[in-house]
């Protein structure tokens, strides 16, 4: 008897794949134990540990230690879908309702900025359109596990996290639908606009039907299951009803991930998350690990390196992009610039969503074998960025905010108080008529828009065959057909930006009504109002249709037009942000008068106020604050402090014990007894006097 | 439907890993269906693993029923589950923990798993199956069910003395299973049922386990600490299930179950002190693929199959149930835990589990087996199973019906049985202990010494018969006689020392316990009566493991013989020292009663009497005093009506009733408040029976005085 006899006697009895299943396993998870244990040590993204793991047991490193790709593939699919399904969990249709508002503006607007942008760089490198296509979808979605593990070890809390994780949560509805879509797409639907039509009628039937019976089905079948109160049957159950919904959207032809999302919602909709997360999160762990792991193993070094220029352009893009694309739309969405800059710089990587989208691709052979190592080269680089870019995005956020145009300081100060306004629900429901049948107009505008022009392109060919039939030069006729193509799209075009700026003029009156009889003294800030929705407006629906026109219209007339429009609302913006500059130092004047008038009143100016909130309205909820004693500000200039730079709040008025009130030059240095009139958004107004330590008095 | 034809043809077509479909198809039919019949069995409060086993039957490939899974995929991940399961059951076992529970545990569970082994080898044998195939049923039925057992308890909220006991005995049994599991691996790949090959695989198993557990001690507990220290639990999972499939991943390249590496992985897991914060994270995991091996096992149980074996079926249920109850009730009771304890272990324990599914995988999978053992072991898991609540429900109620019908000699021999063996386990010095040693040396060599002989002679039987009647020309029978009376010869001497060497063994460790005073020994007595029970004992821990180890290879009616005679010979040596032990009991009791009412209305309540006793009849236990109070729960009822031995294990030498004189109880007197009560027995005995009597326990407390010759 001897040790060989063995072994061979026993793998020919084991069965074979049951052996190497459990040495891929091993070889796999140990492999990944130490590297992410030892990324931890230097505090590094445990992701990247993943990565690195795939690299060293891959087939392209020469390293001893190697997996089966095939098999480490085959079980990564398990993680995808248990990473999805867990993330369905945390997405609540609760939740999204109560964020969709900001965040929903928020992630639409980035999402189809990064996506044209993606589309543009994949173009400018020479790829096919569909190609293009992944790459714009591929940059288009931040990671929700890099962000919650950058936070938790950052230590960041409070309002930041709820306005990231809003967006985070909006994305991945984006990001579940834009793979149904591309799945379809690179499955051979291709590129025609009835089939995108009909994909997305689809896709929205389906998904409608999936949660309306889900809804009657799964929410009341897991609390039985929970009120049984065994924590393996919980966990058998949650794991089952992920994988069926999974394996139901993989029969109809979409990605697992899509049914593994779906199945996580449903289960959560039974409220009972918090018992089941803690189960499902351990196994979701180790194949998640597997996941990650797989990923890593595509990664063949010489590919990146090859595709360096592309692998630049993409983590460039994303960067700049999301900072860009985030900040924008959170500062639309009425929050401060601190808070919207440092949202932007949060969100500003890619992730796990990168790596399914790519594996569609790659799988569907709708993109070349090179994409998926570049995506993961991107999220690499990105992932390993940002920590240094959370940390980086306070003092980002201060010199921004110092270096920003004085009129658009207040501006920016003010247009968050407004939005506030159109928040709160109004009593009668006969005033949003108008909003909703101009908003309508607007989409319905838009549709048409898109509609014409991929019509317009899809029958180029033809149109251009026909009319050099005719003897028109190609050119000529290219010409001929662009300028058709523009008189027909122009009256849409026009339409749809003044359909923008009236539902704009209908919401800001809504925030700030005009008064009945008498001056109208709120136009100033109503017209700042209207310019920002407009702008807001226009991005909602303008970059969209960018994003999804772009594969059919020719590149340069689409970029000279989107640059047109941009150089031309700001310019408005600009306009009017000097405009209300002028209104506001008129306000403050009024105040400062008032409260010079007042100031020995025993009230301390809050009559003074309340006159001042009357005469000169769009200055949100000022308030008039007494620095105390223990405030932490006596002794320190404006400046110095960064009130508006931390809190979004301006100073309008101040009033020094024993001087005379007047508009803050930012250089008065603050002592006990002076008098504040802080404006700004109610919440900006809050932290301003949380950060003072003063008390109001109005 | 156009497009929905075209996305899913090309899909199916493009998909990459074609084992990815199947592949969910699989896990999500189980999971599925598994968490339907789990939770309705939970409803109608069966227990999980039959809702598995169930849900296996309803995907496998046996029922036309349109919901079937891979069975080829279902086995491959259900080798994950065992591997899982056993790392979970390893972080459980600890060596800190085997070493508290050796003594108790380790007597009990060698004693009934190698009577179970034993016993199932003989009725293999006697359904005319291959030798292999007896010793993989009787390796099958040897081992009980955590997980239905703890489950079991916790449903029926049982807590206390039997579930320590069990539990200890299911850690050993654990050990057991896994190194039965290296042995069978070891023969059914071909090393073949022989003496050499056995020690071969026994001691290459023990040198593997050996630097396993060195190199693995010196590595994976800190590495365990440092993956702790980190924080995430993701990290720690993942490290982890890395351990726990690498260790599975090493026993199998070295020709071992994967059951054994993951059982090792998770003790050393457990050896880093982390268990706590470990086992929650991987509980979800081991959950999941534990549903999927139960599942598996369901896959396989082919009911046309059943009903063809359905003899098999019940009569190793029966021996399931029935040899479990006494091996352990009677490995138990020698253990000293006491009749009630005793026979409430026996009837928790009377169940087959996971590892029967695994000991059969094995063999079937090695070939070792033909197909219909592995349904038939599911089928005696599934049915003992279902009847393990019942037991245990009943477990009280029957320890109450033995107790009750125990002569009154065993009774008194019982209670006082359980305080010797307490206090045998109390610290001594080490001389003691290095003589009691050399002692049980000797005895376990001359076992195996025995041992060899058997099997050596046995494999050298044919040889030496066809000799015989050659050279001497005698008719083939009578040389064959002549050749095992010569056997026997040989190996009688041997079988002769080992019973005196066990009463050597046994009167040493009963002289630690009982001295013999300086003047008259009062201890005789009571230390022949230890001397019988410690020899069986001894004798039953290296007799029952003798025969299952030499039946393969030595005739049935020898072996059978020899034990029957063995064990008359005990039971009448023990019924003689019981009653002798009563005569002596009985006069420790007028001792006391006539010492009690001469103090009857001193201070201390015959405290200073007890201390005489004490003294003067050693070997009933630490005989303590209980005055009832006015708020004894016991006011009013007999002890007969208490049932204060049965439910306790401690007896009551001496009543003194508040309108009598002190007496030897009868059972019949009404028990009224200021009546004292003598009890004896063990510690743990004597805490029961006070709790029993009065609820609160300060009362009058013999004061602790040194046992003699301590």
């Amino acid at each position: 008897l001897s040790t060989p006899s063995l072994i061979t006697a026993l793998a020919t009895a084991a069965p074979a794949s049951g052996a190497s299943l459990l040495a891929n396993l091993a070889v796999i998870l140990c492999v990944a134990a130490v590297t992410t244990v030892l990324f931890q040590r230097i505090h590094q993204p445990v992701i990247l540990g993943y990565l690195l793991a795939g690299v060293i047991v891959g087939p392209n490193l020469p390293v001893p230690v190697v997996a089966d790709p095939e098999l480490a593939h085959t079980y990564s699919e398990l993680g995808v879908i248990l990473l999805m399904f867990a993330l369905g969990m945390e997405f609540s249709l609760r939740k999204l309702a109560r964020v969709a508002a900001t965040s929903g503006l928020v992630a639409i607007i980035e999402c189809s900025l990064m996506l044209w942008v993606g589309y543009l760089v994949g173009r400018a490198l020479g790829w096919p359109r569909q190609e293009s296509l992944f790459a714009g979808a591929l940059v288009a979605i931040s990671s929700t596990t890099i962000i919650v593990k950058a936070f938790d070890e950052q230590g960041i809390k409070g309002r930041i996290t709820e306005v990231v994780f809003g967006i985070l949560v909006v994305e991945d509805l984006v990001a579940i639908l834009l793979l149904a879509v591309l799945t379809a797409i690179a499955s051979g639907a291709g590129l025609s606009a009835g089939e995108l039509a009909h994909i997305a009628g689809r896709l929205g039937g389906l998904l409608a039907l999936m949660l309306v019976v889900g809804l009657l089905v799964v929410p009341r079948l897991m609390r039985m299951v929970v009120r049984v109160g065994r924590p393996e049957t919980i966990v058998v159950a949650s794991v089952g009803v992920c994988f069926a919904f999974a394996l139901i959207a993989q029969k109809l032809g979409y990605s697992v991930a899509l049914g593994a999302f779906l199945g996580g919602t449903l289960v959560s909709e039974s409220g009972e998350a918090r018992k089941i997360e803690p189960l499902v999160a351990p196994v979701r762990d180790v194949f998640a690990a597997v996941f990650f792991v797989a990923v890593g193993m595509q990664i063949d070094p010489r590919v990146v390196v090859d595709h360096t220029p592309a692998v630049v352009a993409l983590t460039l893009v994303v960067v700049v992009g999301k900072i860009v694309g985030v900040s924008l739309g959170a500062f639309l969405a009425g929050r401060d610039v601190r808070t919207s800059i440092q949202a932007g710089m949060s969100l500003a990587q890619i992730g796990e969503f990168s790596f399914i989208i790519a594996g569609v691709g790659a799988t569907f052979g709708a993109t070349r074998h090179f994409l998926y190592p570049v995506a993961v080269a991107v999220s690499a680089l990105t992932t390993l960025m940002t920590p240094w870019l959370i940390r980086a995005s306070g003092p980002v956020a201060a010199y921004v905010d110092r270096h920003m145009p004085h009129a658009f300081q207040t501006y920016v100060s003010l247009y968050g108080s407004w939005l506030q306004n159109l928040r709160v629900p109004s009593k009668d429901r006969m005033k949003k008529t108008p909003v909703r049948r101009i908003g309508g107009l607007l989409l319905l505008d838009v549709s048409v828009i898109a509609a014409i022009i991929i019509n317009v392109a899809g029958a180029r060919r033809e149109v251009v065959e026909a009319l050099t039939e005719r003897g028109l030069s190609l050119l000529a006729a290219q010409l001929v057909l662009l300028g058709a193509g523009a008189v027909v799209t122009t009256p849409f075009v026009v339409g749809a930006v003044r359909l923008a700026r009236s539902l704009g003029a209908a919401l800001a009156a809504e925030a700030l009504p005009a008064q009945a009889g008498g001056v109208d003294l709120a136009a100033a800030p109503r017209r700042g109002l209207v310019v920002g929705l407009q702008m807001t407006i226009l991005m909602l629906v303008g970059i969209p249709l960018l994003a999804a026109i772009q594969p059919f219209v020719p590149l340069i007339p689409l970029i000279v037009g989107a640059v047109m429009g941009l150089f031309l609302i700001a310019l408005n913006l600009w306009h009017t942000a000097t405009n209300l500059e002028a209104h506001a130092r008129a306000g403050a004047q009024v105040i400062t008068e008032l409260l010079a008038a007042e100031a020995r009143s025993p009230d301390h100016g809050a009559h003074a106020l309340h006159d001042a909130r009357h005469l000169i309205p769009g200055l949100g909820e000022p308030e008039i604050v007494e620095l105390p004693a223990t405030s932490g500000a006596i002794g320190k200039t404006l400046k110095t402090l960064n009130l508006r730079g931390l809190t979004g709040a301006t100073v309008v008025a101040l009033h020094p014990t024993g001087g005379t009130a007047a508009m803050p030059t930012g250089d008065e240095t603050l002592a006990v007894g002076d008098v504040l009139v802080l404006a700004g958004s109610s919440e900006a107004v809050r932290t301003a006097r949380a950060m003072l330590g003063a008390e109001p008095l109005g | 439907m156009t497009t929905l034809t075209l996305t899913t043809s090309s899909l199916a077509a493009a998909a990459p890993g074609q084992g990815t479909a199947p592949l969910l198809t699989t896990l999500a039919t189980i999971l599925c269906v598994a968490a339907l019949t789990t939770v309705i069995f939970q409803r109608i409060r069966q227990p999980v693993i039959l809702g598995y086993l169930l849900a296996g039957l309803i995907v496998g490939p046996h029922l036309p029923v349109p919901l079937v899974a891979d069975a080829g995929l279902a086995h491959t991940y259900s080798e994950l589950g065992v591997i899982l399961l056993m790392f979970a059951m390893g972080m459980e076992f600890s060596l800190r923990k085997l070493a508290r529970v050796a003594t108790t545990a380790g007597i009990i569970a060698v004693v009934q798993c190698s009577l179970m082994i034993w016993l199932g080898y003989l009725v293999g044998h006697a359904f005319g199956w291959t030798r292999y195939e007896s010793f993989f049923t009787g390796a099958l039925i040897a081992i009980s069910s955590t997980t239905i057992i703890v489950k079991a308890f916790a449903e029926q909220n049982i807590k206390g003395r039997v579930t320590e006991v069990v539990f200890g005995v299911l850690i050993v049994e654990d050990l057991i299973a896994i190194l039965l599991l290296a042995i069978l691996t070891g023969v059914a790949t071909g090393a073949g049922l022989s003496a050499g090959s056995l020690a071969h695989i026994a001691g290459r198993l023990g040198g593997l386990l050996a630097v396993m557990l060195i190199a693995g001690l010196f590595i994976v507990p800190r590495l365990m600490r440092m993956v702790v220290k980190l924080g995430r639990p993701e990290t720690i999972v993942v490290a982890n299930i890395g351990v726990c499939f690498a260790f599975a991943l090493l026993a199998e390249k070295l020709g071992y179950s994967v059951a054994l590496g993951a059982f090792l992985g998770g003790a050393l897991v457990a050896e880093s002190g982390e268990s706590h914060a470990i086992e929650p994270l991987i509980a979800p995991v081991r959950d999941v693929f534990a549903a999927v091996f139960f599942v598996a096992v369901g896959m396989q149980i082919d009911p046309k199959l059943v009903a063809e074996n359905i003899m098999p079926v019940i009569v190793l249920t029966v021996v399931v149930v029935l040899g479990k109850l006494v091996g352990v009730t009677v490995g138990a009771f020698l253990a000293g835990t006491g009749v009630r304890t005793a026979v409430q272990s026996g009837m928790s324990l009377a169940q087959i589990g996971e590892f029967s599914f695994i000991i059969a995988g094995v063999g079937a999978a090695l070939g070792a087996t033909r197909s219909f053992l592995y349904p038939v072991a599911v089928a005696v898991s599934a049915i003992t199973t279902l009847i393990t609540p019942w037991l245990i429900r009943a477990g009280g109620p029957v320890a109450s019906f033995v107790g009750d019908r125990m002569p009154p000699a065993l009774q008194t021999y019982t209670s006082l049985y359980g305080s010797w063996v307490e206090r045998l386990r109390q610290p001594r010095e080490r001389a003691a202990i290095s003589r009691a040693r050399r002692t049980a040396g000797l005895l376990v060599i001359d076992v195996a010494v025995l041992a060899g002989i058997v099997i050596a002679a046995a494999s050298a039987l044919p040889t030496l018969q066809g000799n015989i009647s050659a050279r001497l020309h005698l008719p083939h029978g009578l040389a064959r006689a002549i050749a095992i009376a010569a056997v026997t010869a040989v190996a009688l001497p041997f079988v002769g020392g080992a019973m005196r060497m066990a009463r050597a063994l046994g009167a040493a460790l009963a002289i630690e316990v009982l001295p013999t005073g300086n003047g008259v020994d009062l201890a005789d007595a009571p230390r022949r009566g230890f001397v019988v029970g410690l020899q069986l004992t001894i004798l039953a821990l290296l007799g029952i493991p003798l025969a299952a180890a030499v039946t393969p290879f030595v005739p049935l009616g020898f072996t059978l013989a020899v034990l029957v005679l063995v064990l008359v010979l005990l039971g009448i040596r023990l019924w003689r020292t019981a009653t002798n032990l009563q005569a002596h009991a009985r006069a420790g009791a007028q001792m006391i009663r006539e010492l009690l009412a001469a103090e009857a209305r001193s201070g201390d309540h015959g405290a200073e009497a007890l201390n005489a006793v004490r003294h003067m009849i050693p070997g009933l236990g630490e005989p303590e005093i209980v005055k009832l109070s006015t708020t004894a729960p016991a006011l009013g009822r007999t002890l007969k009506q208490l049932n204060l031995r049965g439910l306790t294990g401690a007896t009551v030498v001496a009543l003194q009733q508040e309108t009598g004189p002190a007496a030897v109880p009868s059972g019949d007197e009404v028990l009224a408040a200021g009546d004292v009560i003598v009890l004896a027995g063990s510690t743990e005995a004597l805490h029961a029976a006070r709790a029993l009597l009065e609820q609160a326990p300060p009362s009058v407390t013999a004061p602790t005085i040194a046992a003699p010759g301590l």
